[in-house]
């Protein structure tokens, strides 16, 4: 049987959702992101600030250069957690097979369900109007036989779209669409696939299936020739499927661009510290430590350790995060380094790296088990564990960082950042 | 665009019907300005209290309103400059 795959993609979500909170934005170019200070980046942007050619990711300062009557709004993630957990709650009226793809995307099947609300046409319009009506907020909806094909089906028309592919309109109807709109397909890949005279989902469509598979591997020559099919995965786990945390981990995007290490480190220990409180939360315990920087210039460096101990500390965590990341940028390529540019990890482009600063921070901690705690026979160890077990208690009475480390003080996050998991939507069956 | 983030507890007139609850003026600095319109609103959370917020207008400017439904107190969070 054919399933009929939706994808919902809430339109510019942070800076609709900003626009709906008030008013006098609405109809305007705005950024949502740290604010103007020098440094400061645009999370994400309406589309009245698009059409000037501002991007996401982009920083303020180039976007103002575009754009200069920019309104650049600082960011409040509660405010979208919260309507993406409402929409999302939504969409469980509908069919229980819906899986939450990010904060603001989600694959719903609606295979088995869509014929009582009339059809998928019908369904998707229901949808769209629930969610305007309760936020004042437009969708883009893809419906499509597999993951892929919806999920390109919602790129088509932006915003407010509404776009179904049918298995039969596979290839003629997105033969001319650029490969790189092919969900997995990103700008490295590109780039590859552009060597090979691959710039269309029709030339990769026609292209020999052996050819890919010599030039990228059997896995995944295997994975483009299918995309270039419109063949893709149409499982969509149900939204009380838990599957078991493979690693826990935080990022954060700072507000301005900074050459000052102590100031990352400290960034880095508040984000160590959430990652051991949900850790310790969902009774996790790791031993592999990743840690990994974003620079101005747009390139990454990541690198990890593995420690001794499962550990579900977050100073613990920090104290191995700070020695990986100790002069990371005067480093020298070596086989436990993950550089994306190989060629920028020499010292002088290291310097140039740290001249363009940092403006991201990572930090998480995978190969995880399920808590044994076992008592040590140390007993400074077992304070600890006192410690942190009250700690956790204040917090969870009063709120995160009610009790927090002097060394963090002066780290404030703007909002509530990080990963957004299944349990922060906390749903249960019965929902 | 800036908001200025400051808890001011302040007296909030407010019809609570069934599970929703409309601000409809507010008191802020011995000034009373009465809403327009409730834009948006959102749940956070603070420990275990539970707080709605508001983003309401009165016509000219945007403020958000913040409901503790534990204390049952309210408080002006943000005024949009």
């Amino acid at each position: 049987m054919e399933k009929t795959i939706l994808h919902l993609d809430m339109n510019a979500f942070f800076a609709s959702v900003e626009q709906a909170a008030n008013p006098s934005l609405r109809g305007k170019p705005i950024a949502v992101g740290g604010g103007i200070k020098k440094g400061s980046v645009v999370a994400a942007c309406s589309y009245e600030a698009k059409a000037y050619g501002v991007k996401n990711g982009m920083s303020t300062w180039e976007a103002r250069k575009l754009c200069p009557d920019l309104i650049v709004v600082i960011g409040d993630m509660t405010k979208y957690i919260y309507t993406s957990k409402v929409f999302t709650r939504m969409l469980i009226k509908y069919t229980d097979l819906v899986e939450v793809f990010s904060i603001d995307e989600a694959f719903v099947d609606i295979t088995e369900t869509m014929e009582r609300f009339g059809g998928a046409v019908a369904l998707a319009k229901d949808i769209k109007k629930r969610i305007r009506e309760r936020f004042g907020l437009t969708c883009s909806i893809g419906i499509g036989p597999n993951k892929l094909m919806a999920k390109l089906a919602g790129e088509l028309q932006k915003p407010d779209g509404l776009v179904i592919l049918r298995k039969e309109d596979i290839p003629e109807k997105i033969k001319d669409i650029p490969v790189k709109e092919l969900c997995g397909v990103g700008r490295k890949m590109e780039v590859y696939l552009a060597e090979l005279g691959i710039r269309t989902i029709g030339q990769l469509n026609r292209y020999p299936r052996e050819r890919l598979v010599k030039r990228f591997g059997m896995a995944y020559g295997e994975q483009l020739w299918q995309m270039g099919q419109g063949q893709g995965s149409s499982s969509v786990l149900p939204y009380y499927h838990e599957t078991e945390a493979r690693s826990m981990g935080h990022s954060y995007t700072l507000p301005k661009f900074t050459n000052d290490m102590d100031e990352v480190k400290g960034y880095l220990l508040r984000l160590s510290e959430q990652v051991g409180r949900r850790l310790r939360r969902d009774d996790y315990r790791g031993n592999v430590v990743h840690a990994s920087l974003g620079f101005g210039d747009f390139n990454y460096w990541g690198k990890q350790k593995k420690t001794e101990d499962y550990i579900d500390d977050g100073y613990k965590i920090f104290n191995v995060a700070e020695k990986l990341i100790k002069n990371p940028l005067l480093a020298t390529p070596d086989s436990s380094h993950l550089p994306l540019n190989k060629g920028e990890m020499s010292a002088e482009g290291g310097q140039r790296r740290l001249n363009k600063g940092v403006r991201f921070v990572g930090v998480s901690v995978s190969n995880l088990i399920h808590s044994l705690d076992q008592v040590c026979i140390f007993e400074a160890e077992e304070k600890k564990k006192a410690a942190l077990k009250a700690m956790d208690e204040v917090n969870d009475r009063f709120g995160e960082f009610t009790v927090e480390r002097a060394g963090i003080m002066q780290t404030a996050l703007q909002g509530k950042v990080g990963m957004v998991s299944n349990r922060t939507y906390n749903f249960h069956a019965s929902v | 665009m800036a908001y200025s983030e400051n808890s001011n507890p302040i007296k909030v007139g407010a019809v609570f019907k069934g599970s929703t609850i409309t601000p409809k003026w507010f008191i802020w600095e011995g000034r009373k300005y009465n809403v327009k319109s409730v834009d948006y609103a959102w749940e956070d959370k603070q420990g275990k209290e539970k707080i709605i917020r508001f983003s309401v207008s009165d016509g000219n400017n945007t403020y958000e309103l913040a409901y503790n439904t534990i204390q049952m107190n309210w408080s002006l969070d943000k005024v949009a400059e």
